[in-house]
């Protein structure tokens, strides 16, 4: 792949994907009132997609062979633990993380 | 995001342009501090989060292949943002109606179509439910504004 081709992949990327942020609020602007509809799935949706975007992160866990997914559980409760009981955002990522490094890289190998 | 974005004004051409997973993330489960511009909060969440990323970037492709220890596993950083925003938002409300299914369709979305092709069906499905929960869902939203009213009322 030559860098011209390359940088023409980039830039095309780079269009649709401003494209598609910007659509909403384009189709939506501030002249009219927003659709009672779009407005409750403002209002809705945000829980889903967070749990879709958890389930996308974990979506290359392997199940059936070993580990079986051990490492993540493992982390994940540890964030979710840690995050309930301390409600600090840096410190359960950065200790979740360090725990899944750990437990990938030393214990289940 | 619509709404909320709606006054922002001069800065919103940016603020859709840095409207990535990770700022729609803090823009919506961020409580933004009574004394602090909305506005600005948005607008330097959106700015900060950009200019890690590309600090994060450049200092990732300079250094990277001097890093001596093993990094593998530290992708799971990205889980764990997403786990706490999770968590963060599950308190937020007493319906959890959305979260569960947003993780359930996900999960079974995932096990049908598998992982390359999951997420269109799963985003489909997911527009799809909320869509037909909308009069249950409503109703209690509206029955939690009528609670926090007359409790404002209270005070």
């Amino acid at each position: 792949m030559s860098n011209l081709h390359a940088g023409m992949l980039v830039a095309i990327i780079a269009l649709v994907t401003l494209l598609l942020r910007a659509l909403p609020f384009i189709v939506f602007n501030g002249k009219r009132k927003t659709p009672a509809f779009i407005t409750y799935l403002s209002n809705v949706l945000p829980y889903a997609i967070m749990g879709m975007l958890v389930v996308y992160c974990l979506r290359g866990t392997e199940i059936i062979m070993p580990p079986h997914g051990i490492p993540e559980l493992i982390a994940c409760i540890v964030v979710v633990g840690l995050h309930l009981w301390k409600r600090n955002t840096l410190l359960s990522i950065a200790i979740g993380t360090a725990v899944y490094m750990m437990l990938i890289q030393l214990v289940f190998i | 995001m619509i709404d909320r974005y709606k006054e922002t004004g001069k800065k919103k051409p940016y603020l859709i342009f840095a409207l990535t997973d990770e700022t729609y993330s803090l823009v919506c489960s961020g409580d933004v501090p009574e004394r602090v511009d909305q506005k600005k909060y948005f607008f330097f969440v959106s700015l900060f989060n950009q200019c890690y990323w590309i600090a994060g970037s450049v200092l990732g492709a300079l250094i990277g292949s001097l890093l001596n220890f093993n990094t593998a596993g530290i992708d799971f950083s990205m889980t764990a943002l997403f786990l706490v925003v999770f968590v963060e938002q599950w308190k937020s409300t007493s319906n959890h109606l959305s979260a569960l299914a947003g993780i359930g369709i996900s999960g079974i979305c995932l096990l049908i179509f598998g992982s390359d092709r999951f997420l269109i069906p799963a985003m489909i499905l997911i527009t799809v439910f909320l869509t037909l929960a909308r009069r249950r869902l409503e109703m209690q939203h509206a029955d939690k504004t009528l609670v926090s009213e007359t409790e404002g009322e209270s005070k």
